[in-house]
């Protein structure tokens, strides 16, 4: 059967944070600050909201999503949230790659998105753990595992699009 | 809070159900794809595991929940589920899809369909699970990286007791099959057990259950 090619953004793209405030690594803050600056809604999920409020300075804008599980899916108000958004594409970040990270990642799948995992944005596993979970979800969607950096050009080539009926 | 009966062999906790995913005749019976290396080489030598288990479940009065993976024949609720690795499966008019005679199903077990990966996503199982009073669910089947690693995370983030039989799962690939292994161990430490055992312990905890 031939599939049909994806793009790296279909339809209307968020990006979801996972612990990024846990992140050091360089590649998150560009990241947000492309989201920010095309317009990606920016959704922060997080086991404790307060520090990573302070540690990522979230705007009136942004969406913060407190979680006690570790699909950021279960238990919370993002299905809605998406919903509400129009959104398409489930852009994942931050950790941990075989945990937060894969499990959100199924949920998204399973509600029929687009999923993309950054992977030089993500962390938190060891190796091993972290390249198989990598692997799972190419399984689930290929095309799935991206770069900072051709994320960052998919949202620049974003084309700012007529507000919809929501 | 009520205090529960733990098996000696710790392998059971509360009361348990037996959750058989998957194990359908489009898998069962599929080829190794040596280009594809899909599934794993031996899958139905794990899967022919099962039924022994099943019998000493049935023996315990141990829940039997079967699992069985549908999409329809319009092809419109695969969803995202053909954008990856996976070709067009268990189509609801396709023989390929019927729950193997192996595994014995009889008309007062639990027959869950569903049209996702994850045994929870858009089911009924928690509803039968919270009427079984099941507190550990011991899980058979495939694939060990996809339905039933997915299984087991939607079931660990439901607080349940989770096992997974490792000589009776098999994976799209070996590789995958052991990361997922090491995966569910990383959730709950000491997940992963092997048939006889769990068939020792199921004799175990049906003896305590009957001695009250």
């Amino acid at each position: 059967m031939n599939k049909p090619a994806r793009s790296l953004i279909e339809g209307k793209p968020a990006l979801v944070a996972l612990d990024t405030h846990k992140m050091s690594f360089a590649g998150i803050p560009q990241l947000i600050e492309a989201a920010r600056r095309h317009g990606v809604p920016i959704v922060f999920a997080n086991d404790a909201a307060t520090e990573m409020a302070a540690l990522s300075a979230v705007r009136p804008n942004e969406y913060v999503i407190r979680r006690r599980r570790f699909s950021v899916f279960y238990g919370t108000e993002l299905p809605i949230l998406l919903q509400e958004l129009g959104v398409s594409t489930v852009i994942l970040a931050g950790g941990e790659t075989s945990v937060s990270v894969h499990y959100s990642f199924v949920d998204a799948h399973q509600y029929d998105y687009f999923c993309r995992v950054v992977e030089d944005c993500v962390a938190g596993s060891s190796p091993r753990a972290h390249e198989a979970a990598l692997r799972a979800m190419e399984y689930m969607q290929t095309g799935a595992r991206r770069q900072c950096g051709e994320v960052i050009a998919a949202f620049g080539a974003l084309r700012a699009e007529a507000p919809t009926a929501k | 809070m009520t205090s529960e009966k733990t098996n000696p062999s710790s392998l059971i906790v509360g009361k348990p159900a037996l959750l058989v995913i998957d194990v359908q005749g489009d898998i069962t019976t599929s080829r190794h794809d040596v280009e594809r290396d899909f599934p794993m080489q031996h899958y139905e030598e794990y899967m022919q595991r099962v039924p022994a288990l099943i019998a000493a479940a049935r023996a315990c009065h141990v829940p039997i929940i079967y699992m069985q993976e549908v999409h329809h024949p319009s092809m419109i609720d695969f969803g995202r589920e053909l954008d990856g690795f996976e070709r067009v499966h268990c189509l609801e008019n396709s023989p390929g899809t019927a729950i193997v005679p192996e595994v014995d199903r009889r008309p007062d077990d639990f027959w869950v369909r569903k049209r996702r990966y994850s045994s929870f996503f858009g089911t009924d199982l928690e509803i039968l699970l919270r009427g079984l009073k099941s507190r550990t669910l011991l899980m058979v089947g495939g694939f060990t990286d996809v339905c039933v690693h997915y299984a087991f995370a939607d079931a660990h983030q439901r607080d349940y007791v989770c096992r997974v039989v490792e000589d009776c799962v098999a994976g799209s690939s070996y590789e995958a099959h052991e990361a997922a292994l090491a995966a569910m161990d990383h959730l709950q430490h000491g997940c992963r057990c092997v048939r006889d055992d769990l068939i020792s312990a199921l004799h175990a905890w049906a003896a305590a259950a009957a001695s009250g």
